[in-house]
């Protein structure tokens, strides 16, 4: 029951209030994470990393997992976590029968190039970001954001947003060759 | 637009799939052509799911930052030990801890969180600059550690647990630091925001406890921390603090805290019944002798019935709650009179749910609720959110209204038992929450309860925190305990820890003073009754003595007046006329002579001179002459007693008088010896005169005696049947003095106890409010 809530949030796009309820894991995860030699910090970036896993898989609509939710998300956190360790700990052999690495790993696995969208993504000024959040993701009319950001007309709004894309681009393709030549 | 813009939008409708079919795969094609597209294609939509990416992350952060405020404390309680704790004030309380409709704040959680950089040490972390302070307690044992800045913490045995939640024993290394002064606070470099909000500290500290080097976790009970503050301000909560990865603390989990109590000594403390001190000290008793008030309280513990304290809580509830709607009897006010409301309704249960909600029994259809309803006008009663308890006591009340239309008025007083409070107002409590100004206050109401239950819940729970016993006391009795309870009030910081063993002694004392209690004061009237009925047996004994005295003494005067009448007439005495009462009847059947006798007789009772001439002229006179005492500043006695003993009789006269004159006929063929006596409480005053002439005295004047010096002057007296009599007289008049002390204060006592018990037992079955009067006024209103 908890689980289709969980998943009907998901896919109504409402991932906040899905954290909120997958938010109550988090003490088992940070113990977790604790009792074998991590910080509180490194649990937090774990949890923000496993909370976003989850999320793809379901807003996916792609929905086989034979556990609760609450369940997947630790599944996700310890192999998250061990994985961030492979180097220094060898990998315990029962570390979970929840998921397998490929299930997760597909979730996981976004592009280095995502990342690096991310980061130009933060360095474009504050009113541009803020357009781009607002349209692509929580799904406002360019309307609504152009009386929010104060614009003459929707197509102001528009042609900003579409310049705001146009800087982030010629950002990206520096950065990104710039990251090539190292 | 530009045409690069053109062809951004171009890639944005592809993206969105805002394409038709056709344009669909036409612009599929030509990505698969140019290289360039190719790319271009491939970097929106990069930014795109970063744009995803970007709004989850700070969707987690809002939800991070949320939980780490209202749940954190789940964590930090249990599995790891509280680490850094700050006693603050929120400026502003407002907005954020008002509710859980956080949506509407949703705004408010955009708060900024810088990163540091995961697995550096170069964070600054908070507190470094303050030095440490190394405790090593023992684990099996109560500790209390005092702080270098006055920093207390008492800490029971079993405090910490290891990280499998077991209990640890054992030395115990406490670590702690303390920032309690504004200097240390400025030096710490320690922040005071909890979120985006500033607090005003009253001072942070930092405690953790090891066991060889692994960190402890408190158990959930907790330990109490006394934190000396300049100022206790109004709102001052203690919060968790919270180490951000930036190496800030956030101040987070406010929770109220626990006002350690301040035990003072019990004697500087009042528990007795409100009013008590001024009701005594209004008799002008000796209310400054501990001992003494006790005493008088304790005497009280006879009339001690157990009992409820449900009339008087009844009366009260009615008052604030039904009186505004319902008469106590029944008469119609706005709604039916409730004087007989348990009889009117079919079951208690549902009379109790109506009560409790009225719509909730309308619903079911039950008749009498519905029958109601449409009686009063379709006007419905509000529910009463009440305990059972408190609906039994309306119920009591509102049957008291029947009590008195059937039974005489009986009102039997109650209230809380002396016997247990005297019990634990001692030394041995000095260390426990009831040594406090804050459970004196308790008292008084419990008091008010009337209550021995209530009072009881205190007394078996002083292990505990008070708030505990005040939220147990408002559960049962409600009313101002509930107020007691939301203050959450702790225990004395170094509560005595022999509770079992208080508790023992406070049963046996309490037992002990019960038996006291009732025994002296049974002891009490029951030897004052004895009092009683001895002083009456002596006094009926004396009374008797001196009826008969009177009489002998009438007699023989009589007899001696006679005998001086026949001498002077100059015949002989007939020889059956004897010295008795019965001669009087004998006057009357004998011959001749009565004429004499009757009015020698006569003149004795009267005390009337006698002038008497016979047939042949014979003349007999036997005068009677006033004599007239007055006693000087005779107020100064409690009781003036005036004898006069004539020194041929067997016996004397007490002359009558009053306001310090007393006048007597005196016969003056007699001799008169007068002793006049003054009492004094028991000291005896003495007037003294030999062969008294009648005549006026205006101002005798007593001298100060004993009654060992008056037994002397009497026993030299010649006529000493009558020295005796006096003597006898004197013992009992000082016996009486006494004893009229005595019943004084008997009677004193009785009307003390009258006025002090409702002050000591303040309830009653039938109290005041429920008189003929007050029940007459409602039903003209």
């Amino acid at each position: 029951m908890k689980d289709d809530n969980i998943c009907e949030l998901i896919q109504a796009g409402q991932p906040e209030k899905a954290f909120r309820l997958l938010y109550k894991e988090y003490p088992k995860v940070r113990s977790m994470i604790r009792k074998s030699g991590g910080s509180t910090s490194d649990a937090a970036d774990i949890f923000q990393e496993a909370l976003l896993v989850v999320y793809r898989k379901f807003s996916s609509g792609n929905i086989s997992v034979h556990t609760s939710v609450n369940a997947y998300l630790f599944g996700v956190c310890r192999y998250l976590w061990y994985k961030s360790q492979r180097n220094r700990l060898q990998m315990q052999a029962d570390t979970d029968q929840v998921i397998d690495d490929n299930d997760a790993e597909q979730w996981l696995h976004e592009d280095q190039k995502v990342h690096l969208a991310e980061k130009v993504l933060t360095m474009l000024g504050n009113k541009c970001r803020e357009l781009l959040l607002g349209f692509y993701t929580s799904g406002q009319s360019m309307e609504a954001l152009a009386r929010k950001f104060g614009y003459a007309s929707v197509n102001t709004a528009k042609t900003r947003k579409y310049k705001c894309l146009e800087s982030a681009r010629t950002k990206f393709r520096e950065m990104y060759q710039q990251s090539q030549k190292k | 637009m530009r045409p690069e813009l053109n062809h951004i939008e171009k890639i944005d409708a592809y993206l969105s799939g805002n394409m038709t079919p056709e344009e669909k795969s036409a612009f599929e094609k030509q990505i698969s052509e140019n290289q360039v597209l190719a790319e271009a294609v491939e970097i929106q939509k990069n930014l795109r799911k970063a744009l995803e990416n970007i709004r989850l992350k700070s969707a987690i952060q809002r939800v991070r930052t949320r939980y780490k405020i209202y749940k954190g404390i789940k964590y930090t309680g249990i599995v790891l030990s509280a680490t850094l704790a700050g006693i603050m004030l929120l400026y502003s309380i407002s907005v954020f801890f008002n509710g859980n409709s956080s949506d509407k704040n949703e705004e408010e959680w955009n708060i900024h969180i810088p990163d540091c950089p995961s697995g550096s040490n170069d964070c600054y972390t908070p507190g470094n600059l303050i030095p440490s302070q190394e405790f090593t307690i023992d684990g099996n044992q109560d500790t209390v550690i005092t702080g270098k800045q006055g920093l207390l913490l008492v800490i029971p045995q079993g405090s910490f647990i290891n990280e499998k939640g077991q209990t640890v024993s054992g030395k115990i290394q406490i670590e702690l630091k303390e920032a309690l002064d504004p200097a240390t606070i400025m030096l710490s470099g320690l922040s005071t925001f909890s979120g985006d909000r500033l607090l005003e500290t009253g001072g942070m500290f930092y405690i953790q406890a090891y066991q060889n080097g692994k960190k402890l976790g408190i158990v959930p009970e907790g330990i109490l921390a006394k934190v000396p503050v300049l100022e206790t301000k109004p709102g001052m909560m203690l919060y968790d603090g919270e180490e951000l990865p930036d190496g800030s603390v956030n101040w987070i989990d406010p929770k109220p805290l626990v006002s350690a109590l301040m035990p003072v000594d019990m004697s500087q403390l009042d528990f007795y019944p409100p009013g008590y001190i001024s009701q005594i000290q209004k008799m002008e008793l000796n209310y400054s002798d501990k001992a003494y008030r006790d005493s008088v309280y304790l005497s009280f513990e006879e009339q001690s019935i157990e009992t409820t304290g449900i009339p008087l809580l009844g009366q009260e509830m009615f008052k604030s709650n039904c009186a505004r709607c319902h008469y106590n009897n029944d008469q119609k006010f706005i709604g039916p009179g409730l004087g007989d409301v348990r009889q009117r309704w079919d079951s208690e249960e549902n009379l109790r749910a109506f009560i409790q909600n009225p719509s909730e029994l309308l619903k079911t259809g039950h008749p009498y609720a519905n029958q109601l309803y449409k009686e009063y006008g379709k006007q419905q009663m509000p529910a009463f959110n009440m305990t059972d308890r408190e609906i039994e006591a309306i119920l009591e009340y509102t049957d008291s209204y029947n009590r008195y239309e059937t039974d005489s008025i009986i009102r039997q007083m109650y209230g809380i038992s002396p016997s247990k409070v005297l019990a634990f107002w001692n030394e041995q409590f000095n260390h426990t929450y009831l040594a406090t100004k804050e459970f004196e206050d308790r008292m008084k109401k419990i008091h008010h309860t009337c209550d021995n239950a209530i009072l009881d819940i205190y007394i078996q729970n002083i292990d505990k925190d008070l708030y505990y016993a005040d939220s147990l006391a408002a559960a049962i009795y409600g009313g101002e305990f509930r107020n007691y309870a939301a203050l959450k009030l702790g225990n004395v910081a170094s509560a005595d820890k022999k509770f079992r063993i208080l508790q023992g002694f406070y049963a046996r004392q309490a037992a002990i003073y019960k038996e006291a209690g009732i025994q002296s004061t049974r002891n009490f009237f029951q030897k004052h009754t004895e009092l009683d009925q001895h002083a009456f047996a002596k006094s009926i004994t004396q009374e008797a003595a001196n009826y008969s005295r009177e009489q002998k003494v009438l007699v023989e005067e009589y007899e001696k007046n006679l005998d001086e009448a026949y001498r002077q007439l100059g015949y002989k005495r007939p020889v059956n006329m004897t010295s008795s009462n019965n001669s009087v009847t004998a006057l009357i059947t004998s011959s001749g002579w009565k004429n004499i006798d009757r009015e020698v007789w006569e003149s004795v009772a009267n005390r009337t001179t006698l002038d008497f001439t016979d047939e042949k002229g014979n003349k007999a006179h036997i005068g009677y002459k006033e004599c007239r005492i007055s006693v000087q500043a005779f107020q100064q006695f409690d009781r003036i007693q005036v004898y006069l003993v004539p020194q041929q009789l067997s016996s004397y006269m007490l002359i009558p008088g009053n306001n310090g004159t007393y006048t007597e006929k005196l016969n003056e063929f007699l001799m008169y010896d007068l002793f006049v006596i003054g009492y004094r409480e028991q000291q005896i005053f003495l007037y003294n005169r030999s062969n008294f002439p009648p005549g006026n005295y205006p101002a005798i004047i007593l001298e100060k005696t004993t009654l060992q010096e008056v037994n002397n002057k009497l026993g030299r007296s010649s006529n000493y049947s009558a020295a005796q009599h006096l003597q006898q007289s004197l013992e009992y008049t000082l016996f009486e003095i006494t004893d009229e002390k005595r019943k004084n204060h008997v009677q004193w006592v009785k009307k003390m106890r009258e006025e002090l018990l409702p002050v000591i037992y303040p309830c009653s079955y039938l109290s005041e409010n429920i008189t003929y009067d007050s029940i007459q006024v409602t039903k003209t209103q």
